[in-house]
């Protein structure tokens, strides 16, 4: 199965093109201004430099946020229209769960719980419990946000096993940090196969941006109809 | 026969539209989020750039199948990416960018306000280059005239507000739902256009510029004044005052160019008492008045695939580099 990763929540963007788990081409490059308009470029370089086509892609991975707003959208709107348009699955993973990926890869024998905690915007983080199940991370209820050093410590206090993005600005005492450094889009890209293995692929309409303020965790994404 | 989808999601409306060898509208669907933004009195746009993402792909979606045709049957992709909100932009261009990659079919990049123009020659095949288009939305009032195929030169425009913000402001003082045009155009016709007498903004002005925001605290300031004022009333001087300085200002304009025919376009000139002003003045000057039926007046994506046709025949494309611009740089005398 072959399988396109690409993130442009972040500064950086992030392509990578895998065999089932083992990668075939990656891009990963930070920019203090992505250009909005480059990515299908470097996409087009990527794949024509490896001698791969869109048509030849099983399955569209893609960042679901939380991330920069707009950057989110354009990556997640590239991914799900070249779903649509040659009849293939999309499949969007929240950068947490990505995080989480990269904590499984730093600690491979860890078993049962664990949580991760991923710088957010400004004061801001976001947090997940997870279950190892077989090397795959399973988020356990909803993602959080916690505003502010406060609310992290709280939330920290009564949650085990806690792992931490290397660029979080507040210290969780006794949290181990992530040292796997593999770009979001491989990673990505890997949860998603792990899924697609066991038929856990949304529905296209699912597949929405994650803003995830926390006025609107768990807002449902409307149909047409529903302006109509 | 060639088939292109149109793609606009400039401002606050996700459109979509397939459109044969130009001309033939076979699916012209449009979702307008006023609804989402009604509680703000105004378009939020982080707001509709999220709708955007949400309405876009079923949109797609419903056009192919209303038409049983596939994506393979598409032959060019044409899509808004000047002017408008840039975060509205981005999404439809996007989405167009990547529908065009998966394809291998053509990228057209179009002006958002230069497609309104060439919704007046789908619609009229007695309609042909030279002629002056005013063009007038929310957004924009511009006298224009229009020489050849996307040759278009600025005569003049407005120096605040635009006539369709003009109109949706008035409508809110006067209690109407949001977008004002339609409800303010039913009003218009039981009131007096003499009930209130309202200033001509620039009229004596040589020069072939606009203003309307004057006019909007006029009727502000009347409504506070006296509160007895027949809301109707109000309605139909408002649109006398504002029909009679377009025509005064456009017309001459067509009429120095030796142009006989002017085109009204833009969701304003979808306006009863502004058309049927310009086809009095029309008729008494020899000019012949044209306007897009009302689908086709506002915003859509019939129009981004009709002129977006041009481009394809001529074989002038856009990479993928296309950029989203909030602005256009038009063409102007000076």
């Amino acid at each position: 199965m072959l399988i396109l990763g690409v993130d442009t929540s972040s500064p950086a963007t992030s392509l990578a093109v895998l065999c089932n788990q083992e990668v075939l081409a990656t891009y990963h490059e930070a920019h203090e201004h992505p250009p909005s308009d480059a990515v299908f470029g470097l996409l087009e370089e990527l794949l024509s430099s490896h001698g791969f086509a869109l048509a030849d892609i099983d399955l569209f991975a893609t960042c679901a946020g939380p991330g920069s707003f707009t950057g989110l959208r354009i990556g997640l709107s590239m991914m799900k229209t070249f779903a649509m348009a040659l009849n293939q699955p999309v499949i969007g993973i929240d950068a947490v769960t990505i995080m989480a990926v990269r904590a499984l890869a730093t600690k491979p024998d860890l078993s049962g719980a664990f949580s991760v905690v991923v710088q957010g915007f400004k004061e801001s983080t976001f947090l997940g419990r997870f279950q190892n199940v077989s090397g795959r991370p399973v988020l356990q209820g909803s993602l959080e946000v916690a505003e502010g050093a406060d609310e992290l410590a709280t939330w920290c206090a009564d949650t085990p096993r806690i792992f931490v993005d290397p660029n979080l600005k507040t210290p969780v005492a006794g949290a181990s940090m992530i040292t796997n450094h593999d770009s979001a889009a491989i990673c990505l890209a890997r949860h998603a196969y792990r899924l697609a293995e066991i038929d856990e692929i949304p529905q296209f309409n699912e597949v929405q941006p994650l803003y995830l303020r926390a006025f609107n965790v768990g807002r449902k994404a409307k149909k047409p109809e529903d302006l109509r | 026969m060639t088939l292109g989808l149109g793609i606009d999601t400039s401002f606050d409306d996700t459109a979509v539209a397939l459109v044969t060898d130009g001309v033939q509208i076979d699916a012209n669907l449009t979702v307008s989020q006023f609804a989402e933004h009604a509680e703000f009195g105004g378009v939020i746009p982080e707001r509709a750039s999220r709708l955007h993402v949400e309405m876009i792909f079923p949109l797609v979606r419903e056009a192919l199948g209303s038409m049983g045709k596939r994506f393979e049957d598409i032959d060019y992709v044409a899509v808004s990416h000047k002017p408008g909100l840039v975060g509205s932009l981005l999404i439809g261009v996007t989405v167009a960018k990547a529908l065009s990659q998966a394809l291998g079919k053509p990228l057209i990049g179009v002006n958002h306000l230069e497609a309104h123009i060439h919704a007046g020659l789908m619609e009229h095949k007695a309609l042909h280059y030279p002629f002056t288009s005013l063009l007038i939305s929310g957004a924009n009032t511009m006298v224009m005239d229009c020489q050849a195929h996307r040759e278009y030169v600025v005569l003049g425009g407005t120096l605040d507000d635009a006539v369709g913000e003009c109109i949706d402001k008035c409508g809110r003082f006067l209690g109407l739902p949001m977008p004002a045009g339609p409800a303010l155009q039913e009003l218009a016709l039981t009131g007096d256009p003499k009930g209130l007498k309202l200033p001509r903004p620039m009229l004596r002005k040589p020069e072939l510029r606009f203003s309307f925001s004057g006019l909007k605290t006029a009727v502000l300031y009347a409504l506070r004044d006296n509160p007895e004022l027949k809301k109707a009333d109000v309605a139909a001087s408002l649109l006398l005052a504002i029909s009679e300085v377009l025509v005064k200002k456009t017309m001459p304009a067509a009429a120095k160019l030796g142009h006989k025919k002017v085109l009204l376009c833009g969701g304003a000139a979808a306006n009863k008492q502004i058309r049927q002003a310009f086809e009095e003045e029309g008729e008494k000057m020899g000019i012949e008045i044209y306007y897009p039926s009302i689908p086709l007046c506002t915003d859509n994506a019939a129009m981004v695939a009709g002129i977006a046709h041009e481009d394809f025949k001529r074989q002038e494309f856009s990479g993928l580099d296309l950029p989203v611009r909030a602005m256009v740089n038009w063409k102007t005398l000076d």
